[in-house]
């Protein structure tokens, strides 16, 4: 809860970071939802089809539009993969600055987090590629219910099995994902911290951070999954019984998704917020590096923790 | 130590000892035959589980209904499809590469070892293999026998023969084993149909059913005790043998097939419904949903029931597949017929309950009327889907009848119409089953599309004027193969019209009816000036002089409907146009025309128009063009491309959702 605390001390003092984090979810959004208005605009704007739609989506409508128009299928994908390429290039370069910010406790300042994003991006892009087989490894953790039910059931589990096997799958590739974004969190962390240039080495060091203190930064993570799943539960509550179409109804719906996706913004944030806390009181205190690391010096603060 | 794994029995040596004594002292089930009973068959049978083998001796006797003499006989040899991948429904299977066994131990067979005549005359040696619809030498799915002697009309031919079966395995296309299961259908020879002077027998083809005479089965099979058995009729006694074996004997009459089952693990569940036994053979890991079964089987034979007259067998088995066996799912046999489920179904994602109802409504087409389906696949899965559709909606509901899961719903009728959508115009909806451009092709015009047509033709005629032609099309030819003619016939006769046309469009061709608003435009008339005029409303339709009464500001507006056909398929159709002071005015157009225009001056301005404003026709292949509005739909597109927005956000911002798709992708 401590940490908890502190972190939201911390986003209070850098609300511009939320604006910044919500813009780049907006703006990627936009990419795939301008062209698609564009298109059910053209296709279904004069008739009761594109009318029927604020009331909700209607299943034999939506099957209708995707088997006659199936040539605005390969283009949406292109612009969803475009969309997703440029929010997760933004949120890793927006996070150098971010994590440099949190650890030195400050406010928000313009000229520092722009700086630690730019400086930091090429590194975290490193990072990124290189973590690639830890995500593979981790999310195959969920395998081991395959392996399992393939050591106790054979190759032939009744169905019964095989269900309740699906779920715990489901959990342990949730888990597994966890892993990974933890261990790439605190890859990151370390790197603007010491400020290592050997991305092998932050991810090193990531690794064993988490399996060093692994309770804790499963424990950290773990609530703000949860709250933002309990965050998605309310939103469907609230928009599961909204009013008949109109114009007023529109605009309580605008809100009430961009309340949500604020939510979801802060609670990245906060996380890592708490992870950053959570970090420099584990490492107290960066060595003095002498020059860039080259291999043979280690300079890995966490080795002597 | 089981039956199955003692790998003990001389199996061969007794199956050829064994007598055909299947004959003897069955019960009878109806008092008269129902049906000619054309094609009769004893069969004793030996199935060997731990081989998935059976040794058969079966007695045909057929007789010649035709006019014409017969000097051969032809036979199916279904088994032989998978035989190896030569054969002509391998070949044809290219893209379905799962259906092609892994070694060659689990390939399947049906070999005829010896063949008599009932005067002890060998005709083995005369078995020749044949192609009657492809040059492919490699298939082995029919046989010809030259006959010693000649079949005069009236006469009946008795054939002996011995044979082996093996089944495939897993099973493919709805027969073979896995592990204890096996599911026996196409097991036997099976004599082909004679039909204006020749024969009918189609080789086994991968997109097609089948075609049989109508005749008295009666059955005798052996395995060991602990099996448990369905069959089709009814099973009149079993016996024990000194071997740990059981002998089932069973009785079908006015049948045109025989398929069983054996599991030892099958779970019993039993009801009845309509005066009809309903007997379901669950799996294990499926057996809280036998009641689930039995209610459907039992709401299926209501509607059959009430809508389409009576199923005259006393008894229906279900049975649910193994896992790892789905091919022999969804299929259906005489008084028998195979389902679907997986454990953990929700109850909302009704496919058991629409497969039960589909494969039930075959007891009704394919077994009573027992159209050619290598032929007119139409006549059997579409009219069979026409009605599970029907009763879907009727059980169910109109909306979500399919699936209402999450909010989300889909109906069956949808569905099918989605699926038509994607392969509207390859073919006509009547081509041999083989011969449609695809797979794909063939599902369309066998299922989805004749369940869309005769939908249409349903809001054409009405509801109970369509159910009239379906029950005096049952009643009418049941257990006789109509044809698509008959079927035309009995539509014209019973509706009072002359319905050519739409079948002409709707099954001979491969016309699409397409329907659209092109234009709707509604502008101010300037106010009259000049000599010798009148302000006068104009507008065909009841409602013209009928609107509710609005200030009259004085202004007159001039509105132009511009509906055209866009698909060669001609239908009537009904146009609406709705004008700003609520007023509604309704027309009727023949369709035949490339377009027409509809125009009014009215005190209102127009607000829209609609074709088919009932959405009475789904044979329309898109419904966005069906209507027209002059304004806008500002509210619905931001509406929708808000909540895109919103999905995408928050797809974005938590991208570990996608791995829940690993629970819909274990439980299907």
């Amino acid at each position: 809860m401590r940490y908890y605390r502190e972190a939201l001390h911390k986003l209070l003092r850098t609300k511009t970071l939320i604006l910044l984090f919500y813009l780049l979810n907006l703006g990627s959004a936009l990419i795939v939802a301008l062209p698609f208005r564009s298109v059910l605009g053209t296709v279904a704007g004069h008739s009761f089809t594109g009318g029927a739609f604020a009331s909700g989506f209607d299943a034999e409508v939506i099957l209708e539009l995707m088997s006659r128009n199936t040539v605005v299928g390969p283009v949406f994908q292109t612009l969803i993969a475009l969309a997703a390429a440029v929010y997760g290039i933004g949120i890793l370069f927006f996070s150098g600055g971010v994590f440099g910010l949190y650890l030195r406790n400050d406010r928000f300042d313009a000229g520092e987090f722009w700086n630690d994003a730019g400086r930091m991006f090429p590194r975290y892009l490193r990072l990124f590629l290189l973590s690639l087989p830890v995500l593979v490894i981790c999310y195959c953790i969920q395998f081991l219910e395959t392996a399992f039910v393939r050591i106790v059931y054979g190759p032939d589990p009744y169905q019964t099995v095989l269900y309740w096997g699906v779920w715990i799958r489901t959990g342990l590739g949730y888990l597994g994902l966890l892993i990974y974004a933890v261990i790439f969190d605190y890859a990151r962390i370390f790197a603007i911290d010491s400020d290592e240039r050997n991305m092998r080495r932050a991810l090193g060091n990531g690794i064993r951070f988490v399996f060093r203190h692994f309770l804790p930064v499963i424990g950290i993570a773990l609530p703000v999954f949860l709250a933002g799943l309990l965050l998605l539960i309310l939103y469907n509550l609230v928009t599961g019984g909204f009013p008949s179409p109109s114009t007023a109804g529109l605009i309580v719906l605008i809100c009430l998704q961009q309340a949500y996706i604020a939510g979801r913004v802060k609670l990245r944030l906060i996380l890592y917020a708490v992870q950053t806390s959570y970090f420099a009181r584990k490492v107290p205190e960066t060595p003095e590096i002498d020059g860039p690391s080259d291999g043979i010096i280690d300079p890995n603060p966490l080795l002597t923790i | 130590m089981s039956f199955r794994r003692s790998r003990i029995l001389p199996v061969i040596c007794t199956a050829l000892l064994l007598p055909v004594t299947a004959a003897s002292g069955q019960n009878t089930i109806f008092p008269s035959p129902l049906s000619p009973r054309i094609a009769n068959y004893d069969i004793d049978a030996r199935y060997d589980p731990a081989r998935f083998t059976l040794e058969g001796r079966e007695k045909l006797r057929w007789r010649n209904e035709g006019t014409d003499t017969v000097r051969s006989i032809e036979m199916h040899l279904y088994l032989n499809a998978f035989r190896n991948n030569r054969s002509t429904f391998m070949m044809e299977s290219e893209d379905l590469p799962d259906q092609s066994p892994a070694d060659s131990a689990r390939w399947g067979f049906c070999q005829i070892r010896s063949l008599l005549t009932e005067n002890g005359e060998e005709l083995t040696g005369r078995i020749r293999y044949i192609h009657p619809d492809d040059d492919n030498t490699d298939d082995r799915t029919v046989i010809e026998i030259p006959l010693p002697s000649p079949v005069l009309p009236g006469d009946t031919l008795v054939l002996s023969s011995v044979f082996t079966s093996k089944f495939p395995r897993p099973p493919v296309a709805r027969s073979g084993g896995k592990a204890e299961y096996l599911f026996a259908g196409q097991w036997f020879p099976k004599i082909g149909v004679f039909e204006n002077g020749s024969w009918n027998c189609h080789q086994y083809h991968a997109q097609s059913e089948f075609f049989a005479d109508f005749g008295v089965y009666n059955v005798n099979i052996t395995l060991p005790q602990n099996e448990i058995v369905g069959a089709t009729g009814l099973e009149t006694g079993s016996e024990q043998n000194s071997d740990g074996t059981t002998t089932h004997r069973f009785h079908a009459e006015d049948v045109h097939d025989f398929a069983w089952t054996a599991s030892p693990e099958y779970v019993e569940f039993r009801g009845r419904a309509e005066q009809v036994d309903i007997r379901v053979l669950m799996q294990p890991d499926h057996r809280e949903q036998g009641p689930r079964y039995l209610a459907a089987a039992a709401t299926a034979l209501k509607y059959f029931h009430d809508w389409y007259g009576d199923y005259p067998f006393p008894n229906l088995t279900v049975v649910d597949p193994r896992r790892g066996a789905r091919e022999s799912a969804g299929m259906e046999y005489p008084t028998l017929f195979t389902a679907w489920t997986t454990h953990g179904i929700p109850a909302g994602c009704r496919i058991p309950e629409m497969i039960i109802i589909h494969e039930f409504g075959h007891n009704y087409w394919y077994h009573l009327l027992a159209s050619n389906e290598f032929e007119e696949s139409w006549m059997d899965e579409g009219i069979n889907t026409f009605t599970e559709t029907q009763i879907m909606r009727e059980a169910y509901g109109q909306t979500g009848n399919l699936l209402d899961l999450l909010g989300f719903t889909v109906d069956d009728l949808t569905l099918n119409r989605v699926e038509y959508l994607g392969a509207a115009s390859y073919d006509p909806t009547l081509r041999f089953a083989w011969k449609y451009y695809s797979g794909a092709s063939y599902g369309v015009n066998s299922y989805a599309k004749p369940a869309v047509l005769l939908t249409t033709l349903q809001n054409y005629l009405g509801t109970e004027t369509m159910r009239r032609i379906m029950r005096a099309y049952v009643n009418r030819w049941k257990f006789r193969h109509p044809t698509t003619k008959d079927f035309i016939a009995v539509a014209n006769e019973v509706s009072g019209r002359n319905l050519n046309w739409f079948f002409d469009q709707a099954i001979y061709s491969n016309a699409v009816l397409d329907y659209s608003i092109d234009k709707v435009t509604t502008r101010e008339i300037s106010p009259g000036r000049g000599f010798g005029f009148t302000d006068r409303l104009t507008g065909n339709g009841p409602a013209a002089d009928s609107a509710p009464s609005v200030p009259d500001t004085g202004r007159l507006y001039a509105s132009e409907v511009d509906v055209r056909r866009l698909g060669t398929f001609i239908f009537p159709v009904t146009v609406e146009a709705k004008f700003e002071d609520g007023s509604r005015v309704r027309e009727q157009w023949d369709g035949k025309d490339t377009w027409t225009r509809f125009r009014y001056t009215r005190r209102a301005r127009l607000v829209s128009a609609t074709v088919d404003p009932d959405r009475l026709i789904p044979l329309d292949i898109n419904l966005t063009n069906n209507s027209r509005t002059v304004d806008y739909q500002t509210l619905g597109v931001t509406t929708a491309t808000l909540r895109v927005l919103f999905w995408f956000q928050s797809l974005f911002d938590q991208p570990e959702i996608f791995n829940m798709l690993n629970v819909v992708a274990g439980l299907f």
